[in-house]
Parts: structure tokens; sequence; C-alpha cells
């Protein structure tokens, strides 16, 4: 269960392609595709290196029009979708 | 897809992002009327065919990347050429640049050791059992079939119309090259203006059949600067491909009926014109034959009318019985023959009078 507290980096594993607004993965063990609107794409960027949950959401925050509490909320949501797919590492 | 929070598979294809608390977060978003502008309520979308390319072009990095990381365990130099390379620097602005196939060069010395080692990887040469003057000639194609397809690697022993030796081309290539991160692992690519000679060569070696090469031409023409193509003038100068380099460069800016009026045309030989004119099978036959002795010229006629059974399988398919595709051969010749006589003649009234010396 990740909380703001959480250090996440992205998966170095999976082959990304841009398209248009959409990032196309494909993980090459498990040999599934993946993809990732624009601000999905935007948070894979900034998990280019280990980050915290909140730095992530404080980032995003500053980048987009949304609040504190639907960024966190919806940013959990995404970064636990992408551990379930094996495409996140939680460090802490 | 979810509206940037979430993020289904693509096979999935659900969509997430719909829960109450998004709901309502989007009423308070108040879009402007017409369009909602925030990026994190709604993407300006993907066409399916970016989709399709992206997904298309990763599964070839994966196996180029595989290939590569056999080649180094094997101790095979290799230079990733075409494809990932060209896509990368000249289509960063979302145009999807597809590739269909895997290019790789090794030194010549390790060309069948790099086979060896494609054959362990369950990848079959295409060009097994043809003839030596049936072979593509500057690399052969392995293909290798999957569930998910065939993916081909095209090994290439040199670089098409080139005409230095393999070993010195090599090493000019070589020192033009670089290690970057493709794929999760390391490969060598060519820098900047060695890649820039091998989008002029490319024109020249499919002329003005192919819209690919052209386009890459022309976007390259555009991104890099005045010195970048200068320094690669250098390059092709050292791979003794320079009438080609100019050559490819001259067909961006000239028609066909143009281009003879060349000083690149001028300079280039009789093979490198029927290239860049992309001149159909039986013409070119004629033009070659037409330049023969006398004495060899039915031997070359029945070499090219009989080819090897492995190179009719190559070119019609495993299955048929071989007396049928030689039949097949035969009539595919004979129906072409009549535009290859009337391409040749075409061909010759645009060179001249004669060809001009090599």
């Amino acid at each position: 269960m990740l909380t703001p507290y959480s250090v996440v980096t992205r998966s170095s594993r999976p082959f990304t392609a841009q398209a248009q607004d959409e990032l196309v993965m494909l993980d090459p063990d498990q040999g599934r595709y993946y993809g990732l609107d624009a601000v999905g794409n935007r948070i894979w960027e900034l998990l280019e290196e280990p980050r915290s949950v909140a730095d992530l959401c404080a980032a995003l925050s500053r980048e987009f029009a949304v609040d504190a509490a639907s960024c966190r909320r919806d940013v959990l949501t995404f970064l636990e979708q992408l551990a379930a797919s094996q495409l996140l590492d939680v460090e802490a | 897809m979810g509206r940037g929070a979430c993020a289904p598979t693509c096979q999935s294809a659900t969509r997430a992002g719909t829960s109450r608390s998004r709901t309502r977060w989007l009423q308070q978003a108040k879009p402007p009327a017409g369009r909602c502008d925030n990026p994190w309520v709604q993407s300006a979308g993907t066409s399916f065919r970016a989709r399709i390319v992206a997904m298309h072009n990763l599964a070839i990095d994966a196996v180029t990347s595989e290939v590569v990381q056999a080649f180094d365990a094997a101790g095979v130099k290799s230079l990733l050429l075409k494809g990932p390379t060209i896509a990368r620097w000249l289509y960063t602005d979302n145009t999807p640049r597809p590739y269909g196939d895997t290019d790789l060069l090794v030194p010549p010395h390790q060309f069948a050791r790099a086979a060896e080692v494609l054959d362990a990887l369950g990848f079959a040469n295409e060009w097994a059992g043809v003839r030596e003057s049936e072979r593509n000639r500057h690399a052969d194609m392995y293909v290798r079939h999957q569930r998910q397809g065939a993916f081909t690697v095209d090994l290439h022993h040199r670089i098409e119309l080139t005409k230095v030796p393999p070993a010195q081309a090599w090493a000019v290539l070589e020192a033009h090259a670089s290690t970057t991160p493709f794929a999760g692992n390391a490969v060598a690519c060519l820098d900047r203006a060695a890649r820039c000679v091998l989008l002029a060569l490319h024109v020249a070696h499919h002329g003005y059949a192919e819209a690919k090469p052209l386009e890459d031409l022309r976007r390259g023409r555009s991104l890099e600067t005045r010195s970048t193509w200068a320094e690669a003038r250098a390059v092709a100068d050292q791979l003794g491909a320079t009438v080609a380099f100019d050559l490819g460069l001259a067909l961006l800016e000239e028609t066909p009926e143009s281009l003879v009026n060349s000083a690149a045309w001028s300079a280039a030989d009789t093979d490198l014109r029927m290239s860049v004119l992309n001149l159909p099978p039986p013409a070119q036959l004629l033009l070659m034959m037409n330049e023969l002795p006398l004495y060899r010229r039915p031997g070359f006629a029945l070499g090219r009318l009989f080819a090897s059974p492995a190179r009719l399988r190559t070119k019609q398919g495993r299955q048929a019985p071989i007396p049928s595709l030689y039949w097949r051969q035969v009539r595919e010749l004979a129906a072409m023959l009549p535009a290859g006589v009337t391409e040749a003649r075409r061909f010759r009234r645009l060179s001249g009078q004669g060809y001009p010396d090599r």
C-alpha cells in the first residue's frame, strides 16, 4: 500500500515510444503493452529518479490545474496500478 | 485509459478515472465552452495509427535489444542503423515513423560469428543456398517466426553504394559511433554526420520509388546544420561514396528529367543510375547484359532466367514445387519484358548515347 511518504521510481524494464500525446510501453518480460496519457506520461518522466509520492504530487500540482487532494488521490491510484503491473519499484 | 491518473493496459482497453470523486472534481473544473484545456481532465487524444505504429516499433526494438545483447555476449561488435535511430532523430514532432526490421552492421571478420549467433536465437537466413551472384550485395536477411509475427534482422556486411572494402568502411563508421541507451541496453549508433551519409545513400539506393527515404532525407536536410552536412560529405569521401551521396541529395531537388542534366548524374556509373531510376528487373538485366561481351550474354541470361531453387523459394514462397516456381519465373519475366525494353531504351536516352567509363 503506497503512502505519500513512499519513495518510488519507474521500472527500467519496459521499452517506451511516444505516440503523439500518449506514451506506449512494452514490457518484454510480460509481453504486454501499456499506454499512458499525457499526464501519466509526465508522471513517468518524473519517476526517472527515485522520489517520494509527496514530492511527485507537489511537482504535478505546480504544472497542472489540479488541487492537492485530487492530485494525491489520482496519483496514488495510478501508482498502485503501475505497481500491480510491475512497472514501479518501491524503495521505502 | 484514465484521464491522467490511471493507466490500464491497451489490451484490456478499460478506462478508469470515472470515480465519484473525479466526477465531482471534473464538474468543479468548469471547462471553457466547447473544449476543456486542462490536461489533467482531458487528453488531446492519440490517433489509432500512431498507437499501432508505436506498438509495432516497440516489438521490433525488443528483438533488436535481444540480438544486440547476444552479439555483445559473443564478442561481436555491431552498429545499429536506420529504423529507431532515424525515428528518434528526425520524427520528434510526433509524426509516426514506422520501421519494419532491424538493421545491424557488423565487422566483416565477425560476420560468420554474427550469423551463428542469429542461428542460435532461432533466426533463419533467407539467402541460404542462393548463388553468390544472387545475393543481396550489402546484407543477409534473417527471419524468425514468433507468435506475434515474423521479425527480420538485416545483417549488413557492407553499406550500400560504398566503394571501399567492407573492413575499411567499418573502421570509418566505427570512428563515428557512440554508445547510446536503447530498450534497456546500450547499443552503438552512428553520430549525426554518419547518419546523414546513410540518409543520402538510402535515397540514392531507392531513388524516387520509395517515399520514406526521401522524407527522411528532407527532414535531415532541414534539421542538421551546414557544417554537419559538410562533415557528412567528408565521411562519404572516406567510404568511397561521394558520387552516390551527391546523387542522393540531388534527388531532393530534381525531377527525373532534370536530374539527368545534373553534375551528380554525370558522375554516376550505370549501376547507380539504375538504382536511382528504380528500373524494373527486366530493364536492369537488359542493360547489364548489354555491357557484357557477346559471348557472355547467353550465360548471363540463362543464369538469371534459371535462378537457384533457393532464390526462387525466397522470392515466391517455399511450398510450391520447383518446376512450378521456374515456370512462374519465366512467365513473369516474359510478361515484364516489353515494359523492360521500353524502360531500358528510356534509360539509355536519359543517359546519353553510351555509358560512362567506369
